[in-house]
């Protein structure tokens, strides 16, 4: 029997292949180092799967309602083990970081009209879109000689990716893909993120895609979706022999 | 009934009437809370957008202006810009609310004579493009001349109901050539791979627009004008700066529009 039910990729002998990951980039994630087992990267629960779950990939919420609701939780769980893309999301898994809701929603209104060098119309479909509602608060201390001091950054809030209702299963990796960039880039810095968001949109007023930001989503878009695809093959698989 | 009696009821009406009409026209504050209401109720049903969210709500009288030149004096509307992104001011704070991927403004119009509400851009391409026709119709908007209609075909552009991404004109050659070379940058490949898919569509591009005209033009119409302009293409595989297409609004004497067609230009 496989006991593997962690949040992302697993062996069909139930080894995750991937290491349990972190918020934050340290030596290594979730260690305790009174319980030696806990320094093991490829363990399940700290080898005791049987009292402890970890199956809900830690605090990425899924809304009720939402469409194609395994695809997108295997997309996840593929993303946060992928080396080239863990990083975009894991800022919002631990009890410390910001949350993250997935939903489905209607982004038809956001559709826009194209047409091709023929003079055919086309349209542009919004498939997803990221809503980062982050805070940064800095926490300071004030010495005796009146100096202040900043102590601490914290970042709370939520994000939210939306996924229209349109998008096709097919297109859903993709798109989490896409928008899990923007989610993470927000998470790293909300001011720089914000900022820039306000000046690309002035720079490029009507070329969403000329935007840097846009550009460097489409460009992990491009480059893993393929990747995350297979990875989700192997989470289907597993599962598939898990419920056998 | 008594002659009297018909004559109270009548008066009554009448001041109902008024008072009703009284009671409909709003001031500026009010006319901007009933922008914010139906955008906020928009993002409601369809993005579960939380009471509590940010929305900012400018009043766009540059707009406002330009409906004025369009309709050839003052239409008495307020319109208003709305967006969940932008900056929130508070005490002590600035905080920039961005979306990815959202590129979300609304477009209300608000008639203070009489609280009428016209949701004319970012509300759906078929639902807002009816609402610009519904206000136009109201205002009674006749085009008498091709300089109004060209006012008028500006304000479409720049409404943009039916939310195209490329309506802006291109008139020279040098702004078709800067289009076409940000159209191409933003593909997936490098700035360098980029850079030389667009120096091969200008070479391809330029002796066939050079010395083409690319002004707008403002035609008459039994029933009213049909005004054309140069837009760029959307990039087609193998083509990154697309094509200039002929864009062609047809205004009608009375202010109704047609959709915006668009055909190949003639020198291609």
């Amino acid at each position: 029997m496989s006991v593997c039910r962690m949040s992302f990729c697993c062996t069909a002998i139930g080894v995750p292949t991937a290491p349990d990951w972190a918020a934050k980039p340290i030596t290594v994630p979730y260690a305790n180092f009174g319980n030696p087992q806990s320094l093991n990267l490829y363990s399940y629960v700290v080898n005791n799967p049987l009292t402890l779950l970890d199956n809900d990939g830690h605090d990425i919420n899924y809304a009720p309602g939402l469409q194609n609701a395994q695809l997108v939780k295997d997309t996840v769980q593929a993303i946060l083990a992928d080396p080239h893309t863990s990083a975009n999301l894991s800022g919002y898994v631990g009890s410390n970081n910001p949350d993250l809701t997935i939903k489905s929603g209607d982004l038809s209104g956001l559709d826009s009209s194209t047409h091709n060098p023929d003079g055919t119309p086309g349209a542009s479909i919004t498939k997803g879109g990221t809503d980062p509602n982050l805070t940064t608060t800095t926490t300071s201390s004030t010495d005796s000689n009146g100096v202040t001091t900043t102590t601490g950054q914290e970042i709370s809030g939520s994000t939210t990716i939306t996924i229209d209702n349109r998008t096709s299963s097919g297109d859903t990796p993709g798109v989490l893909v896409h928008e899990s960039v923007h989610a993470g880039e927000a998470r790293e810095n909300p001011v720089k993120y914000s900022k820039d968001a306000a000046a690309e949109q002035k720079t490029n007023p009507n070329c969403h895609d000329c935007k840097p930001q846009e550009v460097r989503a489409n460009a992990a878009q491009k480059a893993y979706t393929n990747e995350i695809k297979k990875a989700i093959k192997l989470i289907e698989k597993d599962r598939k022999k898990e419920n056998q | 009934m008594s002659i009297r009696k018909v004559s109270s009821t009548i008066l009554g009406m009448a001041l109902l009437t008024l008072s009703a009409r009284a009671s409909a026209q709003i001031n500026e504050q009010a006319a901007r809370e009933q922008a914010s209401s139906a955008v906020r109720s928009e993002l409601h049903s369809k993005l579960d957008f939380r009471p509590d969210r940010f929305l900012g709500v400018q009043r766009d009288e540059e707009l406002e202006q330009s409906l004025a030149l369009a309709v050839g004096g003052r239409a008495g509307l307020f319109i208003y810009k709305i967006s969940p992104t932008g900056y929130e001011i508070g005490e002590n704070t600035v905080v920039y609310h961005a979306w990815s991927d959202f590129d979300v403004v609304f477009i209300v119009g608000v008639n203070p004579a009489d609280g009428s509400t016209y949701r004319i851009h970012g509300f759906g391409l078929d639902r807002s493009l009816a609402e610009f026709e519904k206000l136009m119709m109201a205002l009674k908007v006749r085009v008498p001349n091709p300089d109004q209609a060209e006012s008028f075909a500006d304000f479409y552009r720049k409404v943009n109901p039916e939310n195209y991404e490329a309506i802006t004109p291109i008139s020279t050659s040098l702004e078709l050539k800067q289009a076409a070379e940000r159209q191409c940058q933003s593909g997936l490949g490098s700035f360098d791979a980029d850079q030389r898919e667009f120096t091969a569509w200008w070479k391809r591009a330029k002796p066939l627009y050079a010395g083409v005209s690319f002004k707008q033009t403002a035609t008459p119409l039994s029933s009213g004008y049909f005004v054309e302009w140069i837009v760029l293409s959307s990039a087609a595989k193998g083509n990154c700066g697309g094509a200039p297409l002929r864009a062609r609004l047809e205004v009608n004497s009375d202010g109704r529009v047609g959709k915006v067609t668009f055909s190949p230009f003639k020198n291609q």
